[in-house]
């Protein structure tokens, strides 16, 4: 207490090394908690007594964090009511202990001795029982705030598979997650992200599955955040990520619960901070983005050429305008004699040249997208009509652009939304415009330097220590059968190789003898 | 500071190098079509000719979103006389506003004139077979008097004539009388070796153009020194074994049938036990099925089906005779490949002989070809017979 009041208001929360303890006096307590917080108008203070004794007693929560009605009855009605027991100790270190071994019923309650104690548990909506003479208090989990409740993911929805989708809450999400794997190996490890958000942070991971280094980085890295707050996973995975200058999301982050236990499954972990739907998954590969949960769900042939389909969309949506920029403005002879005239023919009176004309649409492209991803669905539908008819039909009519240019440029978009992450797939506009530029100065050759300079990058990319472009480099042939392929179930034995896994199996078909 | 002197020439780069070569598609003239017409002799050994370009004009073509060029002719004929092809090509684009640009040139038709002129032609050839915008897959053929006149004719289904002349060079190989087209490829090969070749044949009538046998180059003297009618035509490709479809007529018990060719190969031995007179085998094989047949006897009896495979053997000797005689002592061309057969299978004989094959000793004259042809019926059609034989 005396530190308290020599250091200040300024120190309190940097001398988190001299932890101010409690006094004995509740009314002293209570003053100290009310200048700590300022006295707010929905922190509730509710002094009584014992009945029956002497005793002064107070609870303290934060009304909407803290649950009143929970609070009324099972803490202040059994305290209140107790004098229908009759040897209630005079005593009060007795009395505190008869009161919490058998009056009060509140399902978890730990006890703490400073005032940082108090606060964080109040504004984590925890309610503080003080006894009078006690420089101790309880702290009753009675966390009662309002919460969304479980939907389906809005941004991976599926035709087929569950229809849950992590919440806000993260107990919640923790529950989900149980559901799936009901392994008693199955690790929930808490992490405190904020220094003043004190969020939750929680890292789960299947014990005996993931390689205890993979583990030892994220958790040494997650201990180095040091932030005010962390508002959505996004900053933890800017935190942690090996390298901030890549376009490419290191860390993948998913809404779906399902996903996050099959990526437990396969010796990743999983990050779940308190506050946002999205969960990350670490370490992530390029062969993960662009792989869907459905392409488990449905059978191994439909699996197989949608993952093929989606290599090919993710080409395109890289490479498409600038191969056609490429052809158009330096290579016609490649363009096969008909194709090439109808090419010509449309051209014809456009004003721009072919890589202007692509960067125009692209970039209007660009436009529409964020244009449709802010605006409230309704007027959403409005931006698709109007973007299409400035595209498709006026910038034509007008000779701005050429027919072949709008399909192009609606075949990129296409395809890029065809990628089922999202943060890939923007990451690949990035790429393209890079290859537009590169192809409009340079042709063929250009876009052959910058697939080499992508390939390098992503070569050289990690993903918490595991290279993101295993398995196709390091190679790891057995991996291969969960790649661009997807071979059926009872052929998927094994957990990915690459990520060294104690245990290997995840199946196995020598088992069906024995029923 | 290394590293920013190392970043900053890296980017220099692009500013160099950048754009080089640029050119929207809109602002080339697509050359598809060309042909060399014999201008004049000037002294022996130097002449002029006329190289004639066809460029497509795009905006002939319209968009779909328009409808057709509204009337715009869809191509342009430019000719330019002087002694070399690739001096008058530079002249040719200052004569238009789009620069020419071969790499989507389909066929050369040159006219016979400079054909029948000894080396002219393959000296002209070479600038298709040296230039970088030119393919190797560009047909090439010949034509009895003007070759401009092809590049001009108005064909009733197409829009560009030149296009129209690729589509003929190249739809008719399932033809029997029409040889597979000759790409510039091709050609080069034939010009390397000095084997003599035959290269189609084009006629103009209006506004077609007919595939019309062939002109026969010789080798050695590097000249066309004849032609091949369509039956000499027929003949040539039942040796080479170069045969994908088409029809032999013939007549069984007075009455014509027409026999359709699927497939027919050819087996040419060569017994070189003594050089100076060889003896040459040359086995068909054909393959096909009954196109037509005039009168009622039933293709089922087994006895009309020996004899008729049998007709259609003969028939097919006869062709390929006529054809060996005329490229034997009419012409002294080795056109059906022999020399390459003794090259590749008899290498020491054809040492000894090889300048005695067409020169000097003239042995490809002298030597013994026997051919003999088998025919298949596979199928005699959907029906048997089409009416009874009494009521004729």
């Amino acid at each position: 207490m005396r530190s308290f009041k020599r250091n200040g208001k300024q120190q309190k929360h940097n001398d988190e090394d001299i932890p101010v303890q409690l006094e004995k006096n509740i009314d002293k307590n209570l003053d100290n908690l009310k200048k700590l917080l300022d006295e707010p108008n929905d922190l509730v203070i509710r002094e009584f007594v014992v009945r029956g004794t002497e005793h002064k007693c107070a609870i303290a929560y934060i009304e909407g964090l803290a649950d009143s009605t929970y609070v009324r009855n099972h803490i202040m009605e059994n305290v209140q009511l107790v004098t229908e027991r009759e040897h209630l100790p005079k005593d009060t270190m007795n009395l505190f202990m008869e009161l919490k071994q058998e009056i009060i019923s509140v399902t978890s309650m730990k006890t703490g001795q400073t005032l940082d104690d108090v606060s964080n548990g109040i504004l984590s909506g925890s309610t503080v029982f003080y006894l009078d003479g006690i420089n101790e208090v309880f702290l009753m989990e009675t966390q009662g705030w309002d919460k969304r409740s479980i939907q389906e993911p809005v941004t991976e929805s599926l035709i087929r598979g569950p229809r849950e989708g992590f919440v806000e809450n993260l107990r919640t999400n923790m529950v989900l997650v149980r559901r799936y794997i009901q392994d008693p190996n199955l690790r929930f490890k808490t992490h405190q992200v904020g220094k003043r958000s004190k969020k939750s942070l929680v890292i789960t991971y299947i014990d005996g599955i993931i390689h205890p280094d993979i583990l030892k980085e994220i958790n040494r890295r997650l201990k180095t955040i040091d932030m005010d707050d962390a508002p959505e996973s996004g900053f933890i995975e800017q935190w942690i990520e090996d390298s901030f200058l890549s376009p490419f999301p290191q860390l993948m982050n998913t809404e779906r619960p399902d996903k996050v236990a099959a990526a437990l499954l396969q010796g990743k972990a999983a990050i779940i901070l308190d506050g946002t739907p999205f969960v990350l998954i670490a370490p992530t590969t390029l062969g993960n983005a662009l792989q869907s949960p459905e392409d488990y769900y449905e059978r191994w042939t439909v699996g197989t050429l949608l993952r093929m389909l989606r290599y090919i969309a993710a080409f395109m949506a890289i490479f498409l305008p600038s191969l056609y920029i490429a052809l158009v403005s330096y290579h016609p002879g490649m363009i096969p004699s008909d194709l090439a005239f109808s090419i010509a023919a449309s051209r014809e009176g456009v004003p721009f040249p072919p890589f202007v004309e692509a960067f125009l649409m692209a970039g209007t492209m660009e436009l529409l997208r964020e244009a449709g991803a802010r605006l409230p669905k309704i007027i959403g539908q409005t931006i698709g009509i109007v973007g299409g008819l400035v595209i498709g039909e006026a910038a034509v009519q007008a000779g701005i652009v050429s027919p072949i240019m709008v399909i192009v440029v609606a075949l990129n978009a296409i395809a890029s939304f065809a990628l089922p992450a999202y943060s890939i797939a923007i990451a690949f506009r990035i790429f393209l415009f890079g290859m537009m530029i590169l192809s409009g100065f340079l042709g063929l050759y250009g876009i052959i330097l910058g697939y080499i300079m992508i390939n390098i990058h992503i070569v050289n990319l990690k993903s918490i220590g595991v290279p993101f472009s295993v398995p196709f480099a390091p190679t790891f042939y057995r991996d291969w059968n969960d790649l661009v392929l997807r071979t059926p179930i009872p052929l998927l034995t094994n957990r990915p190789k690459y990520m060294q896994t104690g245990d290997i199996q995840s199946a196995d078909k020598g088992d069906q003898k024995n029923e | 500071m290394n590293k920013r002197i190392i970043f900053i020439l890296c980017n220099i780069i692009f500013l160099l190098a950048g754009c080089w070569d640029e050119q929207p598609i809109e602002e080339h003239g697509f050359a598809i079509g060309s042909s060399i017409d014999l201008a004049e002799e000037k002294n022996e050994g130097t002449y002029n000719v006329m190289f004639t370009s066809q460029f497509v004009v795009t905006s002939g073509f319209g968009t779909p979103a328009q409808g057709s060029g509204g009337g715009k002719k869809s191509f342009m004929n430019l000719s330019v006389t002087g002694e070399s092809i690739f001096e008058s090509s530079r002249e040719m684009s200052t004569k238009t506003s789009l620069t020419p640009f071969y790499e989507h040139l389909k066929v050369i038709v040159v006219s016979s004139d400079i054909a029948k002129e000894p080396n002219l032609f393959s000296s002209l050839m070479d600038i298709f077979l040296r230039d970088h915008e030119m393919r190797r897959g560009i047909r090439v053929a010949v034509t009895e008097g003007e070759a401009k006149s092809l590049l001009e004719i108005n064909p009733e289904n197409e829009k560009l004539p030149a296009m129209y002349i690729n589509e003929v060079l190249k739809k008719n190989a399932k033809s029997i009388e029409v040889m597979d087209p000759v790409t510039m490829g091709v050609l080069q090969q034939y010009l390397l070796t000095k084997s003599s070749y035959v290269l189609p044949m084009l006629l103009s009538e209006e506004n077609e153009i007919n595939s019309e046998g062939g002109a026969v180059f010789h080798g050695q003297e590097n000249k066309m020194i004849g032609t091949l009618s369509n039956d000499e035509m027929k003949g040539l490709n039942f040796i080479k074994g170069k045969v994908n479809g088409g029809i032999v007529n013939l007549e069984v018990d007075g009455q014509s049938v027409i026999y359709e060719i699927k497939n027919a190969r050819s087996q040419i031995k060569i017994d070189t036990q003594n050089p100076n007179n060889m003896n040459i085998s040359v086995s068909i094989k054909a393959e096909g099925s009954i196109g037509e047949k005039f009168g009622s006897q039933s293709l089922k009896d087994p006895k009309y089906q020996a004899k008729l495979e049998k007709n259609v053997g003969k028939a097919i000797e006869q062709l390929a005779m006529k054809s060996l005689e005329k490229g034997q002592n009419e012409l002294n061309a080795d056109i059906y490949g022999f020399d390459s057969i003794l090259k590749q299978k008899h290498y020491d004989v054809w040492k000894e002989v090889k300048d005695k094959w067409i020169t000097g000793d003239q042995l490809f004259t002298k030597t013994n070809v026997q051919i003999s042809a088998e025919a298949i019926v596979r199928s005699i059609g959907s029906s048997d017979v089409t009416h009874e034989k009494g009521v004729e």
